[in-house]
């Protein structure tokens, strides 16, 4: 197996993995396909460091995969079992339409995508179709879905797919801005988990559309 | 002896061949998985050879039917089972062509399973049992999803090399070595979760339990005894390993011989061997990681992997 | 040492000496001290520009331009209003014991801290740390809105939190993909990202990727100026958030992120032609100033009432730079200074009328404040009349400059609506504002009784801001307009 075969299998096994964080509903089961989300994410990373050889790209790689899939997931779940919450999703659209709203927006990803140079088959044009098609997917998610938990798990899925373009199509971004980048994140991350846990000592429930009482 | 008739008559041997050898496998693998689930848990698990103890038990005891039953009761099994063997002879095992191709590719197939799937549901109806008709509505319900993600996932493969035809998939892969495209790993994402859900796996059925609330393919073998339930415990058992032997043929095709030469066919049953167990493994995975989905859910994971496939096919042209 | 880093320093010493604790005097002269100290640096940056340095450091990756200086004076300015008004507002709530020691250590930490993310946005010239800087003002905001810890502020502290981390995202993401679109030619390492970078190699910028990163950006940082449709976690913020925190958001934050949109419409221009995200601006501007419109008119919370007031402002601005043009430029950069003067005035009134009711509701604060507070009304009166954009004050001129370069040039139609809008949102503006000061006094024989307005730091404050307003309509001191002018340069392409 090429690294070019590598670097489209870890692609859209990232794609597969968003489609079943879509049709799931056991938050356990959707924080650990996030953390595989992230480790494929990784691997890409890994993988274009080796092959052009860009070695700043292993420290973007570590970060990943240590921070999105193993620090942030267990954050999460730590979380939610302190907090005991009910453990399945409610989402507001059932799964077949939502599967079938995110296939829409993965043609649209994937069309987008066919304008970047060089873009047209090839490696490239799968790793920013997937990502434009995850970040789309993302923000389906993050308004279809109501509790705190999720929409933040739809967040990471939206970064998760920036970076995917940032290693995927860029030459490399500045190591002191990758870092910040990441350190931001996981600062963000941590104080979602801070919101979250306030809401559910005053709501007793992650649930945000009892976040209701502002309009107008 | 005509040139024709001396191929056919060929074709037909390796197909028996072919068909005595996946049936005599497949009692193995079904043990396998069931042992390493055990192990996973921290139990001891049957012996290897338990799958084929049961058959040989079934097969000793007598037969009990009910006085109500009529031959469609008795036919079922029987098309079961003859179903499942023929379907082993139009997938390429070890060889990339399978015996029987000329007979049909993709579609062959997948109508041969389903009429034995037919076979299976009206037999369960036939008795007026509850759990019967229960288990038959309830295998068809899934059946009607299930069916055409087969369909799209097989499809999508047929659709890059231009031929539904198995051996055909089997051999342009093997020719023109194994290119990766996002619409592979799609597909395949799809056909393991139908593989699941046709197999009765854990997150669709549980294969381990009897709890009439739960159970799908089980509620239809209730009224079974004897030989009749040998030989559809042993078509089941076929069409699992057929399946994991399908998303070899399409996915990871390696190491299939392409001649029918000793030291090529030798290395291909290592190949095989070693790659279903990967399946099986993989298979043990998802039982051992998942619980069982209520009922209502099922159909929600089956279009899951129908989004796949549909998925899978649409990126093909993108 | 740098300039720079003394005008970015001083707020963050500030920021950790307010955190660490000390007595509330020393605190509150730390924190007024710091800030003042911050402004008068922001200024000392700006007449170093003026004179002809271009102050920069960490190889280019802070950088002062024309637009910089004055996004600094402006951001250091409100900072020192928002640290003495909130010294008041928060010995009036010591007052009324509802203030925590976790209050006072978030308050006296986060208000500096503020100022030196704002600061740092309006000096970084490399996209990725604007990035880092807005991303901090987002943190920074969340622990504001949530200050009170109320119910209703949690909520919106949670949408405003889910809402920019996604405007954010998109922020990154328009920010890769406009470095990808430098295919190579921005060079390695830190100075890649560089925005001076970007303008020289404009010309071989891969079109495409540069498009759609910029309309990602702009939306991106499009969510954090608040302007529609991203803009609905703002009258949640503004109202939950502590009046002097209100004012950093509503003034600071505005400002930074409209700094952001236009860095990133100077590269489009300077790769595309000023059309593609001109037009994209004046769209988002253009639906921004239409949906502050009815929201304006039923409006139940004078906070809120404010926050749509600055989508609506943000929304002038954001025409005024798609109306092209130097005078386009010119009269939104206006328009941002006059806005940056008189938003804070209105913030301090609507805050101590607040304080005064303890609610911000309408119907809590009942009309006819002007005969129990008649200071607070008074300034109130007169920021409305700023923000509306009556004459002679400020923003009129600076309205009209846009209008009058938006009938000049080719979106005739564009300006006529936007006139249209503009004549709504002032008249449902002073008819809110009117019923609440005005009107009929409250019934006495009604027990919620409001405390007495009183004459401290924080009054001090807005009166302070109302006559720094009220004199700059009539005289900008010449650096400022100075200022303005530079600024209207480098929107123009120049240096």
């Amino acid at each position: 197996m090429t690294s070019h075969d590598l670097l489209i299998l870890c692609a859209a096994g990232m794609l597969v993995s968003g489609y079943l964080i879509v049709g799931q509903k056991r938050l356990f089961t959707t924080i650990r396909l996030f953390a595989l989300q992230s480790l494929l994410l990784g691997i890409v990373a890994a993988t274009i460091a080796v092959t052009q050889s860009r070695h700043e790209l292993f420290v973007t790689a570590g970060i990943t995969i240590a921070m999105k899939s193993i620090l942030i997931p267990w954050f999460l779940m730590r979380l939610i079992d302190r907090i005991g919450i009910h453990r399945e999703i409610e989402p507001f659209l059932n799964v077949p339409v939502s599967l079938l709203v995110c296939l829409g927006l993965t043609v649209v990803g994937y069309r987008v995508s066919t304008g970047f140079p060089e873009a047209v088959g090839g490696a490239r044009h799968h790793l920013i179709g997937v990502a434009l098609s995850m970040l789309l997917i993302g923000m389906f998610l993050m308004v279809t879905r109501k509790k705190a938990i999720t929409q933040i798990l739809a967040l990471l899925t939206v970064e998760n797919a920036v970076f995917l373009v940032a290693v995927g199509v860029t030459p490399g971004m500045p190591l002191v801005v990758e870092l910040g980048i990441a350190f931001d994140v996981i600062v963000a991350v941590l104080v979602l988990g801070i919101m979250v846990q306030r809401i559910v000592d005053r709501f007793d429930s992650m649930d945000v559309s009892r976040l209701s009482q502002l309009k107008g | 002896m005509t040139p024709v008739l001396s191929d056919a008559l060929r074709a037909f041997g390796l197909a028996a061949l072919q068909a005595v050898f996946l049936l005599a496998m497949a009692p193995l693998l079904k043990t396998l998985i069931k042992m390493m689930k055990a192990r996973l848990q921290n139990r001891q698990g049957p012996p290897l050879l338990q799958g084929y103890y049961d058959l040989a038990k079934l097969l000793r005891k007598e037969t009990v039917r009910s006085e109500t039953a009529s031959w469609v009761f008795v036919a079922g099994p029987r098309v079961y089972f003859a179903a499942a063997v023929s379907a082993t002879t139009l997938v390429p095992v070890l060889i990339s062509a399978a015996p029987l191709e000329a007979a049909g590719g993709v579609l062959l197939l997948v109508g041969t399973l389903a009429l034995g799937r037919f076979a299976l549901a009206t037999a369960a109806l036939d008795t007026g049992s509850p759990f019967g008709g229960m288990g038959s509505s309830r295998d068809m319900t899934i059946a009607a999803l299930a069916e055409p993600a087969l369909m799209l996932g097989l499809f999508t493969s047929g659709l890059a090399a231009g031929t539904l035809n198995l051996g055909a998939l089997a051999r342009s892969a093997l020719q023109h070595g194994v290119t990766f495209h996002p619409s592979d790993v799609l597909a395949f994402a799809g056909l393991f979760i139908i593989v699941l859900a046709e197999t009765g796996r854990v997150p669709v059925d549980n294969p381990a339990t009897h709890l009439e609330l739960t159970m799908i393919h089980e509620a239809m073998l209730l009224e079974y005894s004897g030989p009749d339930l040998a030989l559809v415990e042993w078509a089941s058992a076929v069409k699992e390993l057929l399946y994991l032997t399908l998303l070899v043929d399409l996915f990871m095709p390696v190491g299939m011989a392409t001649s029918a030469e000793p030291v090529a066919l030798l290395m291909a049953l290592v190949a095989w061997a070693g790659k279903v167990f990967v399946l099986a493994i993989a298979v043990t995975i998802t039982e051992s990681m998942n619980a069982k989905l209520r009922l209502f859910r099922v159909p929600e994971l089956v279009s899951i992997s129908l989004g796949l496939a549909f998925l899978a096919l649409t990126i093909r042209f993108l | 040492m740098n300039l720079l880093l003394w005008t970015l320093g001083v707020p963050l010493v500030t920021a950790a000496l307010g955190s660490l604790g000390g007595s509330r005097r020393i605190r509150e002269i730390t924190m007024v001290g710091g800030l003042l100290a911050t402004f008068a640096l922001c200024v000392a940056t700006a007449l170093d520009f003026l004179g002809g340095a271009v102050p920069s450091a960490f190889d280019e990756a802070l950088r002062v331009d024309g637009l910089s200086a004055l996004v600094l004076v402006l951001c250091g300015f409100v900072g020192l209003l928002s640290g003495a008004y909130g010294v008041g507002y928060l010995r009036r709530n010591e007052e009324r014991k509802i203030v925590t020691p976790r209050m006072r250590r978030e308050f006296y930490g986060l208000i500096p801290a503020y100022v030196f993310a704002m600061l740092l946005v309006a000096m970084s010239n490399n996209l990725g740390i604007l990035w880092i800087a807005v991303e901090l003002t987002t943190l920074g905001s969340v622990f504001l809105i949530t200050f009170h810890d109320k119910d209703t502020s949690l909520e919106a502290g949670w949408k405003f939190l889910v809402l920019g981390s996604l405007g954010l995202a998109f922020a990154l993401l328009g920010t890769v993909l406009l470095f990808a679109a430098g295919q190579g030619h921005l060079g390695e390492g830190m100075a890649a990202l560089n925005w001076t970078r970007f303008i020289e190699v404009a010309s071989s910028l891969h079109p495409f990727t540069l498009r759609l990163g910029v309309v990602f950006a702009l939306i991106g940082y499009g969510t954090k100026a608040g302007l529609a449709p991203m803009h609905t976690w703002k009258p949640d913020a503004y109202r939950e958030a502590p009046s002097p925190a209100g004012v950093l958001m509503a003034v600071g934050m505005l400002n930074a992120a409209f700094y952001c949109l236009l860095r990133i419409h100077l590269i489009s221009t300077a790769a595309l032609g000023p059309e593609f995200s001109g037009d994209l601006l004046l769209g988002l501007g253009l639906f921004s100033v239409l949906i502050a419109t009815p929201f304006i008119l039923i409006q139940w919370n004078l906070k809120r009432l404010l926050a749509y007031s600055s989508i609506e402002h943000v929304g002038i601005m954001a025409v005024g730079i798609g109306l092209g043009g130097e005078a386009g430029a010119f009269g939104a950069l206006l328009h941002m200074t006059y806005h940056s003067l008189a938003k804070p005035v209105a913030f301090f009134s609507a805050g101590t009328l607040g304080q005064l009711h303890s609610s911000s509701n309408f119907d809590r604060i009942g009309s006819g404040t002007f005969s129990r507070a008649p200071v607070a009304s008074g300034l109130l009166v007169l920021a409305t009349l700023m923000v509306t954009g009556s004459p002679p004050f400020g923003l009129f001129f600076s309205e009209m400059t846009i209008l009058k370069a938006g009938f000049a040039g080719s979106h005739v139609r564009v300006t006529a609506t936007f006139l249209a809008a503009l004549v709504i949102l002032f008249c449902g503006f002073i008819f809110q504002v009117g019923r609440l000061v005005l009107g009929p006094p409250r019934d006495p024989k009604d027990r919620r009784v409001p405390r007495p307005e009183q004459f401290d730091i924080a009054t001090v404050t807005a009166l302070v801001a109302g006559l720094v307003a009220i004199v700059s309509a009539f005289y900008l001191p010449g650096w400022m307009l100075g200022l303005i002018r530079a600024a209207t340069r480098v929107l123009m392409g120049g240096a």
